[in-house]
């Protein structure tokens, strides 16, 4: 698959395709993730975490592409990484280099940035029970309508649907802070 | 519950009205509570969403990664590589008996053995390697070694018989045993089975030339897609690690063609159905190429270039010269040397698919460098060389000394040619309707079904499948296209086939290709050769049917036309000798009545006059009159005279014959023989029941004679009375009919009778032909329709039923 088949499939919502055709950069972000402290699983989580990134990235009508998607993948897998080792407190290699294009490398730290507070506030999402994390992906992800989302997860109606969520929004907000403080 | 939560989603969810709205906005600028809770709600909603994206790629990952885990699982064939030994096909070459030899030094020149070598029992070949030699071994692979194959140190061709020693190890208990390892650099493979293979002239050890390469065929029972073939790679604790992984090709293995089935489809079946025996391929085989006939304008408007985009978005590019779809020659060197690992879509085999390779390579003899050696180049610090090299995990192989100058400056410019765009592919529209012949003509294929043609991609199950379809494409050029590229292999030629149709012959051409089947290898000159002789038979073919054709027409026309003639014949003939007969009749009744009235008869009366009956007279020529009526009806005469009171009678009496089992026959006549007239007279036939009246001043004899094909059945009545007869018939030949005839009656009467029992016999049988003609047509009307699927509408099963 060309990148710009990816790119397509992606914003359709075929993940599937689209995580096949950028499985092929997955060894060079292992060999990486590997040579640094990181195990096989590890370096499959820093992968999809950037594809997460990534995908995030394609949600902006404006968005371009300045590099090819293995270049971009392989940056952002490799700062997510750096991250992670920062977090551990374990020594980087001295063979890491930055990246050499510095308004590529920018652009990532940024993208990264961004991401910061929703990757926060998606963990305080998991929080929560299963419930009420399902019924709060369905709404805002997969835009679901509450009638139906009420009735597949089996609330007697709407309103019913409606204050559940109501209140898993406000756990998660609660979650949220503590996290942050 | 916290009071703003609601109204905050409610608002991010747009749910709100215009007047909330505005308030909450305004409120949103002056509350720093709100607006803190607002931000801490967005910020959940987001990471709502990215929850949800997370766990869509978390599932698309967990999937890819499984699929790509069962690929991995590929089946291993290990080849050592160096050199080679094995069992002949063609002349058995002194196989000594299995044994473990052990020589000093092994293929790479080290005394580092592997267990393997040990354990495993060698068999061992002794080839002339100035010949083309194919051998088998033990488990059924087959390695076909060219001519000077083998080399020596000093890079010479061995000259003097030399030993071929190979090791097999193809079942799981036989690996075990051998202690091999099924892993690839610590990856653990399956495998279909392991050998190893090496050539000495004495002690010393010899190398292929890497320009005449041995062809292997390993026997798998489940082929897998993406089977490999591994290189042994020993190591010093006696283990051996499989690495320089390569693409197997699915061969076809061909048949005996005269096995197969080419007829369109349901043609056996139609003509079992129309009482042929469908078992005797001389007469299928006579009646099919019987329709062979001339469509001389099947060559126009190949396509000259095609891109093909698969179902699953795979795109094939195909490169076909007007005529006859020979590839140029940088897509041959591909496909000899890069296929087996490059595809030219942007789908990763074992490297790098070549889709917008000219986009993305450095600039300049970077492509040739790399082709010729990238080992090189990675080693000199070439970035690129260094990228592709850690993407893929490995490298490629050198192609220095394989590709001369020109075989690598076609492949340079095909792999480097702009992206290319689908052709429009000339239609129909341009060739009239009547010239245009939509259908394959049988001479084509009985000039491929024909044991030539055996080893070729024709004479496999998968092309016997594959022109049951081509049947139905109604496009002759299909077939050609096959016939034309025997040196490709079928999925190739699919693919171009699956661009020139459209729908659901499309889609099945798209699944043949999508079977990858592969092809059978023949060189071009073999390819050329068979091209020719295709050309050659196909044209004699359809001059030979046509003239046959012809011929029989023009002999069935002449033999109708002489049928005729004969017909006209007798009918004039008959003509004369009824009325002959009849006024001899006349006469005798005549005489009789006068005789009974007591008068004398007037003499000289014109013939003419007693059947017009034109008598003005009144008196005597009553007589006449009634005599005359009596006798052409054949009906009793009484006449009394009016004058003399006397009675003039003469009768007639009804005589009835039925023919016992009449159906049996193809024809009865019945004669009745009067003795006073001077030929017969015949009896009439209503539905096979013959009735006359007879004469009762004359005796009569009746025969009656049944035809059935050359045979004639006979039976005679004597002295017939006025009455009811059932009579059997039994066969006469000829001789004894004439016999018979030349005893029993005078010579005029056997003469009239010969004659037309002849004519019978003879029409007996022209009907018999010309229903077998009759038949015949049908049954070539009906069949045409199943031997050019194209020409009619209805489906052929339904023919069958008719």
């Amino acid at each position: 698959m060309t990148d710009i088949e990816i790119i397509k499939c992606m914003r359709e919502g075929k993940y599937n395709p689209a995580t096949k055709g950028l499985y092929t950069y997955l060894p060079v972000v292992k060999k990486f993730v590997q040579k640094n402290n990181g195990t096989k699983q590890e370096a499959e989580d820093v992968f999809q975490e950037g594809l997460v990134i990534f995908c995030k990235k394609l949600e902006d009508v404006n968005f371009e592409l300045r590099c090819s998607i293995n270049t971009y993948l392989y940056s952002v897998c490799k700062l997510l990484w750096l991250d992670e080792l920062k977090k551990k407190n374990k020594q980087i290699k001295n063979d890491f280099l930055p990246l050499e294009d510095k308004y590529l490398s920018e652009e990532i730290n940024t993208d990264i940035e961004n991401d910061r507070p929703i990757k926060a506030a998606q963990e305080a999402v998991f929080m929560l029970g299963e419930k009420c994390k399902e019924l709060l992906q369905l709404f805002y992800f997969k835009k679901m309508t509450m009638a139906q989302i009420a009735s597949q997860l089996g609330f007697k109606t709407e309103k019913v649907a409606k204050n559940q969520k109501y209140r898993c929004i406000e756990k998660a907000k609660e979650n949220l802070k503590q996290l942050t403080h | 519950m916290n009071p703003y939560t609601e109204l905050i989603s409610r608002y991010i969810n747009n749910e709100l009205s215009v007047i909330e709205k505005t308030a909450f906005e305004a409120d949103l600028q002056t509350n720093p509570q709100l607006k803190k809770e607002y931000d801490l709600q967005l910020q959940v909603v987001q990471g709502a969403k990215r929850l949800g994206l997370k766990q869509e790629i978390k599932s698309s990952f967990k999937k890819t990664k499984t699929q790509k885990f069962l690929k991995k699982a590929v089946v291993t064939i290990a080849l050592t590589l160096a050199v080679i030994g094995i069992v002949l096909l063609v002349k058995k070459i002194a196989n000594k008996s299995p044994n473990h030899i052990l020589h000093e030094l092994n293929e790479q020149g080290t005394s580092n053995w592997s267990e393997a070598d040990k354990i495993l029992e060698a068999q061992v070949f002794t080839i002339n390697p100035e010949r083309d030699t194919i051998i088998e071994t033990q488990h059924g692979t087959v390695i076909s070694i060219p001519a000077h194959s083998f080399v020596n140190k000093q890079g010479v061709a061995a000259e003097l018989p030399i030993d071929l020693e190979i090791k097999e190890a193809m079942t799981p208990s036989e690996i075990m045993k051998a202690g091999l390892s099924t892993t690839s650099n610590g990856k653990l493979l399956e495998t279909g089975g392991m050998f190893y293979i090496n050539a000495r002239n004495g002690e010393d050890n010899l190398t292929i030339d890497k320009s005449k390469p041995l062809n292997v065929n390993v026997p798998v029972n489940n082929t897998k897609n993406d089977m490999m073939l591994f290189k042994g790679e020993r190591k010093a604790d006696g283990t051996i690690n499989w690495i320089e992984p390569k693409a197997m090709k699915k061969k076809l293995s061909t048949v005996d063609i005269l096995k197969l089935d080419f007829y369109p489809e349901h043609f056996l079946d139609s003509v079992k159905a129309f009482g042929f025996n469908n078992k005797n391929k001389i007469l299928t085989d006579s009646i099919y190429y019987s329709y062979s006939r001339d469509c001389s304008l099947e060559n126009y408007a190949y396509p000259t270039e095609v891109v093909y985009e698969s179902a699953d978005g795979t795109i094939t590019k195909s490169i076909v010269s007007g005529s006859g779809f020979s590839m140029s020659d940088g897509k041959q060197v591909f496909y000899q040397n890069c296929a087996m690992c490059h595809s030219m879509d942007a789908k990763k085999i074992t490297g790098p698919g070549m889709a917008g390779l000219s986009g993305r390579i450095p600039k300049g003899d970077w492509l040739e460098r790399y082709i010729l050696n990238n080992q090189k180049l990675i080693k000199e610090g070439d970035v690129y060389a260094n990228k592709i090299y850690n993407e893929s995990g490995s490298g490629m192989p050198i192609y220095e000394r394989v590709l001369n100058y020109q075989e690598l400056h076609a492949l340079i410019e095909y792999l480097t040619q702009k992206d290319n765009i689908v052709v429009d592919y000339t239609t129909r529209d341009s060739i009239s309707e009547e010239t245009f012949c939509p259908e394959i003509n049988p001479a084509k294929i009985k000039a491929i079904w024909d044991k030539k043609f055996n080893h070729t991609i024709l004479a496999t199950k998968e092309f016997e499948e594959r022109l049951k379809v081509i049947f139905t494409t109604c496009d002759p050029r299909i077939l050609n296209l096959y016939i034309k590229n025997l040196t490709h292999p079928l999925y190739e030629i699919d693919s171009i086939v699956a661009t020139i149709l459209s729908g659901e012959l499309k889609t099945k051409f798209l699944n043949f290709y999508n079977r990858k089947d592969g092809g059978v290898d023949i060189t071009d000159d073999q390819s050329k050769k068979l091209q020719v002789y295709f050309e050659e038979k196909k044209t004699i073919y359809t001059n030979a049917v046509n003239k046959a054709l012809q011929k029989m027409y023009a002999d069935e026309d002449l033999k109708r036309q002489i049928a005729n003639d004969e017909k006209t014949k007798h009918n004039n003939f008959e003509e004369i000798r009824k009325s002959q007969t009849f006024s001899e009749e006349l006469e005798i009744n005549m005489d009789e009545a006068y005789r009974q009235l007591g008068k004398k008869r007037p003499k000289a009366l014109p013939v003419d006059n007693y059947l017009s009956g034109s008598i003005a007279q009144t008196g005597w020529n009553n007589v006449d009159k009634y005599v005359i009526e009596s006798t052409t009806n054949r009906t009793t005469l009484d006449y009394k005279d009016p004058e003399t009171g006397k009675k003039a009678i003469i009768k007639y009496e009804p005589i009835t014959i039925t023919i016992n089992d009449v159906k049996k026959y193809d024809k009865v006549v019945c004669y009745m023989i009067p003795d006073k007239l001077s030929s017969f007279q015949l009896l009439k036939n209503t539905n096979y029941v013959f009735k006359e009246n007879l004469n009762e001043l004359m005796n009569y004899t009746i025969i009656a004679i049944g035809f059935k094909g050359n045979s004639t059945y006979y039976h005679e009545i004597k002295l017939a009375k006025a009455q009811a007869y059932a009579i059997d018939l039994s066969s006469i030949s000829a001789k004894d009919l004439d016999e018979k005839l030349n005893v029993n009656f005078p010579l005029n009467q056997q003469q009239d009778l010969s004659k037309d029992i002849n004519y019978q016999l003879f029409e007996a049988k022209e009907n018999s032909r010309s229903l077998k003609i009759q038949q015949r047509e049908e049954i070539r009307y009906r069949l045409e329709r199943v031997v050019f699927p194209c020409s009619n509408m209805l489906p052929s099963a339904q023919l069958l039923e008719k």
